[in-house]
């Protein structure tokens, strides 16, 4: 079986790297000081904040850079902005890069957090955290709502998308079944359904391009 | 004591690394598992804190660190914290040097359109959640249709509609 493997996927005759040659070299500390001010800004979303910092404020990538990352941090499970900074971190500066990223996103928002815990274990039963719930929930119910739709329209209109997003929400959220073995389930069969039409594409693609 | 935190690092790691499109998209599991098997919280407290979270500064996640405050106290909320960001960091880490290597192969793409509907379906679940805990009054369905409607056809930033929502509580026009 293992009788003469070539050397071609990591040759040197495997094509040039599609990258930028220079790119920024952010320290330790500016990865740290970025991410932190992203974890302290990201209100009602923060992905936004974490666009205008790391394209806008300090020029680190370009849009496009930042949008071609996307993908991939929404592919890879947790917050996305989380998935932003340690891949970013890495690219950087290695794994001292990505600790750095991701501690300075956490750091703000766990204090608030721990905060929250107190204050609501203090004042949770009073009257007008009653009231301030009691308008706020109904709005992060909407904006929850919209996502969901703003998805449901993003996905392509087939069969197989909508088999999908129906048989998650019946096994989850109707039939309360534990998510590991749903999706261990429904995430390889929807993966092995993309990829047959992924691979029936190529195929033709590869058809139609030979000379007849 | 050290039993609980051991459970809820366990389940806090699980939910992130299962979380695909963000910690959302395990509202329901989270649910599922720690207001009715574990009773570490009220139904009312979890859509509290999770919609509370929306508000607040960060990373959605945040609202599963609340939950281990609620279940242990200061430890119970480090714990839940580190078990979440840790393992998914670690994954995020190796896997994105891999998939940088591989970004035009078949298989990522199918990967990643296959977790697509799935995510939607998963969101789908957490609004659903949300909705059947919180709109229990014609005032509060209101208020969400119309921040659905807002929020869809608009490109307010959320926290405006989020401090309207908390001046119309305030001012007692929803129970």
């Amino acid at each position: 079986m293992n009788a003469t493997i070539p050397d071609d996927s990591n040759g040197q005759g495997a094509g040039p790297p599609d990258k930028p040659v220079a790119r920024p070299q952010p320290t330790l500390g500016q990865i740290f000081s970025a991410f932190f001010m992203v974890g302290l800004s990201g209100f009602g979303g923060v992905l936004p904040w974490a666009r205008r910092m790391i394209v806008e404020r300090r020029r680190w990538m370009t849009d496009r850079e930042f949008a071609e990352l996307l993908p991939l941090a929404q592919l890879l499970p947790g917050p996305n902005v989380s998935n932003i900074a340690t891949i970013l971190g890495r690219q950087y500066r290695g794994v001292a890069g990505a600790v750095t990223g991701v501690c300075g996103l956490y750091l703000a928002p766990t204090v608030i957090t721990i905060g929250v815990g107190y204050a609501y274990a203090r004042w949770g039963n009073a009257p007008v955290t009653a009231h301030l719930l009691a308008g706020l929930m109904p709005v992060a119910t909407g904006l929850v709502i919209a996502t969901v739709l703003k998805l449901l329209v993003s996905l392509p209109r087939d069969l197989r998308n909508g088999l999908l997003v129906v048989a998650m929400f019946i096994s989850i959220g109707l039939l309360k079944l534990p998510l590991l073995p749903v999706l261990a389930v429904l995430g390889p069969s929807g993966s092995w359904l993309m990829w047959r039409g992924l691979r029936a594409e190529a195929l033709t693609r590869r058809h139609e391009d030979q000379p007849r | 004591m050290m039993s609980r935190l051991a459970d809820l690092a366990l389940h806090s790691a699980l939910w992130s690394l299962l979380a695909v499109g963000g910690i959302n998209s395990t509202l329901a599991d989270i649910q599922r598992y720690a207001v009715d098997t574990r009773h570490w919280l009220t139904d009312q407290q979890f859509v509290t804190f999770f919609s509370a979270m929306q508000a607040a500064p960060g990373p959605n996640g945040m609202a599963v660190s609340l939950i281990g405050f609620q279940a242990a106290g200061l430890a119970g909320a480090l714990v839940a914290t580190l078990a979440m960001i840790i393992p998914s960091a670690t994954l995020a880490y190796f896997v994105s040097a891999w998939v940088e290597r591989h970004h035009d192969s078949l298989v990522v793409t199918a990967v990643r359109r296959g977790l697509a509907p799935a995510t939607v379906g998963l969101l789908a679940c957490a609004a659903y959640v949300f909705a059947r805990e919180i709109d229990v009054n014609i005032g509060r369905v209101v208020l969400t249709v119309v921040t659905v409607v807002v929020a869809y056809r608009t490109r307010f930033n959320p926290i405006w509609l989020v401090a309207a929502g908390v001046v119309v509580g305030l001012a007692g026009l929803v129970k």
